[in-house]
């Protein structure tokens, strides 16, 4: 079982005979006696037990296990790591919503790779034509379940919703991409989110404890640009790239997801250089965009959540000032859905009536971003005094 | 299709729109393409989700705008075509009268009728890459899809 080459790609064993496991009794999951029970179901829940067990297996063969907590969106998650190969990759861009452990987080998240663990993962219950678009896994995907396999890498994503459980297994953890490592968890917590009253969007949120702006845009209009003067001027940051949207409470919160930014690495030099020599990666700056993690540059400014008073949809003028003009939901629609649609696996009506709904009461402005970057916070802290 | 006598409808629930202020958001669930339509294009796709006559389509215009008639339906015609082309709608073919009837939409004055233009319908396409899949050729001893040879590490 764990007689692999550490680091080989294509030499992980077939799992072992799990039903043997003294821990399969302990793990196995509930049926619905009396009940029909559906194939795919039943299907789901049997990988689902084996990968756990996999992970159970390669927390006992490093002999040692971590956990961290985080608050986020006002739930309590829990991240299991076997070793601790994981650890950073997948907590540096959480670390701003690190919390106390309590003994009953809402949902769990069982991390681990095969690599450092000298483990083996338990074998695929699909065929290769059972992969779909953005990984997901036909008949693994029912109303309780959901599993992806991101194919770049072969992490699998899987999600028991009754057991608000999760799991992310990687091969091999150098294997964790840098995109990956700006947003950890973000299937896995959209996929849970959307169903406690939290919808994932692409979008950036900064604002005061009193008020904040939606900044949702395409790649390259300015969003992360924005956030970042905003941050740099003192104004409180919730991200600018995933925020999660409350669906149940008044007024609309923004809550922060990851402390992370990723920009082009010309951007930056010529628009923000101050963030320079925070940057993670600057050997890799032609492969990747540059990024950093700003909890640990701007530590008080960090906002786990802000209350939405407008969205503001940036857009590169080429000219010197920046300002405001008022818009319509139409074109909020059209900065919010399509990215946040097509980037989020399994996404689809029910996200699009969602996003609808939810910023539809909201004033709506075209943010006009000059060269001059401090005008920038200027007129968004303008702005949110009149919600005052 | 028989455009003057038949209905189109919504392709099919991979479609998912929304009409806002007057502009149609669509979007196409498996090909990652997005759309707009404004002001007459946005009538044109209620009419489809309303599953109207493409005859009705045009009256509904022509009462809401100020325009030649045959430019309507001539603007008309083509933007379902486009539609049909882009695999956004597809024709019902039912005949003339067999459909649930329209609302009816009261006759703009003259003075309230807003000036006839030809919709465009524009087209987005920079979110296809997000759904690409990826071939998978060929899976390892334990059934996980082989790797490429030149991924990348994150590094330490």
């Amino acid at each position: 079982m764990r007689s692999m080459r550490v680091g080989g790609r294509n030499c992980l064993p077939t799992t072992g005979n799990w039903a043997s496991s003294p821990r399969t009794m302990h793990l196995r999951y509930e049926s619905r006696t009396g009940s029909p029970v559906d194939a795919d179901d039943r299907r789901s829940a049997t990988f689902c037990q084996s990968a756990h067990l996999a992970f159970l297996d390669a927390q006992e063969a490093v002999g040692e296990s971590d956990r961290r907590s985080f608050k986020i969106g006002g739930y309590e998650l829990c991240l299991r790591f076997a070793g601790r190969a994981l650890i950073q990759p997948m907590t540096k861009a959480l670390a701003h919503l690190a919390t106390e452990p309590s003994e009953s987080p809402d949902l769990t998240i069982c991390i681990w790779d095969s690599a450092s663990t000298q483990t083996s993962m338990t074998t695929p219950s699909w065929s290769t034509d059972d992969y779909g678009v953005q990984g997901l896994i036909s008949g693994f995907n029912t109303d309780r379940f959901q599993t992806l396999l991101q194919l770049a890498n072969n992490t699998l994503n899987m999600l028991d919703h009754r057991k608000n459980l999760g799991l992310y297994w990687i091969p091999n953890a150098r294997h964790v991409t840098y995109y990956e490592a700006i947003s950890p968890l973000r299937t896995l917590l959209y996929w849970w989110m959307r169903r406690h009253g939290r919808q994932l969007v692409h979008a950036g949120a900064v604002g005061t404890a009193d008020g904040g702006v939606l900044l949702p845009a395409r790649g390259g209009s300015g969003k992360s640009t924005t956030a970042l003067a905003c941050l740099e001027a003192g104004l409180l940051y919730a991200g600018d790239n995933n925020i999660l949207l409350s669906t149940d409470e008044r007024p609309l919160q923004a809550y922060s997801m990851h402390n992370s930014t990723a920009l082009h690495g010309i951007h930056l030099e010529e628009r923000l250089p101050h963030l320079l020599p925070h940057i993670e990666n600057p050997e890799q700056l032609g492969e990747q965009k540059a990024f950093a993690f700003l909890h640990k540059h701007y530590p008080t400014q960090m906002a786990a959540s802000l209350p939405v008073r407008a969205v503001l949809v940036p857009r590169i003028t080429g000219h010197r000032d920046t300002g405001l003009s008022e818009s319509s939901l139409a074109a909020s629609l059209s900065a919010l859905i399509p990215s946040t649609l097509f980037s989020l696996p399994g996404a689809g009506r029910e996200t699009f009536e969602t996003l609808v709904k939810l910023i539809q009461p909201l004033p709506h402005y075209m943010l006009n971003l000059g060269t001059d970057l401090p005008q920038v916070p200027r007129v968004i802290s303008e702005l949110l005094r009149k919600f005052l | 299709m028989k455009r003057q006598s038949s209905r189109v409808s919504v392709s099919g629930p991979h479609i998912v729109s929304e009409i806002i202020e007057s502009e149609a958001i669509i979007i196409d669930l498996d090909s990652g393409s997005y759309y707009s339509l404004q002001d007459a294009g946005a009538d044109i796709w209620a009419g489809v989700q309303d599953g109207i006559q493409i005859e009705e389509i045009v009256d509904r215009l022509r009462m809401k705008y100020e325009g030649d008639e045959a430019a309507i339906r001539s603007a008309t015609t083509a933007l379902l075509k486009q539609l049909e082309d882009e695999a956004l709608i597809k024709a019902d073919g039912a005949a003339a009268g067999t459909g649930p009837p329209s609302a009816p939409i009261p006759d703009a004055e003259p003075s309230d009728k807003i000036s006839f233009s030809a919709p465009v319908l524009h087209k987005y396409t920079d979110m296809q890459e997000l759904l690409l899949v990826d071939p998978i050729h060929e899976v390892d001893a334990s059934g996980w899809p082989k790797l490429p040879a030149n991924d990348r590490e994150l590094g330490e």
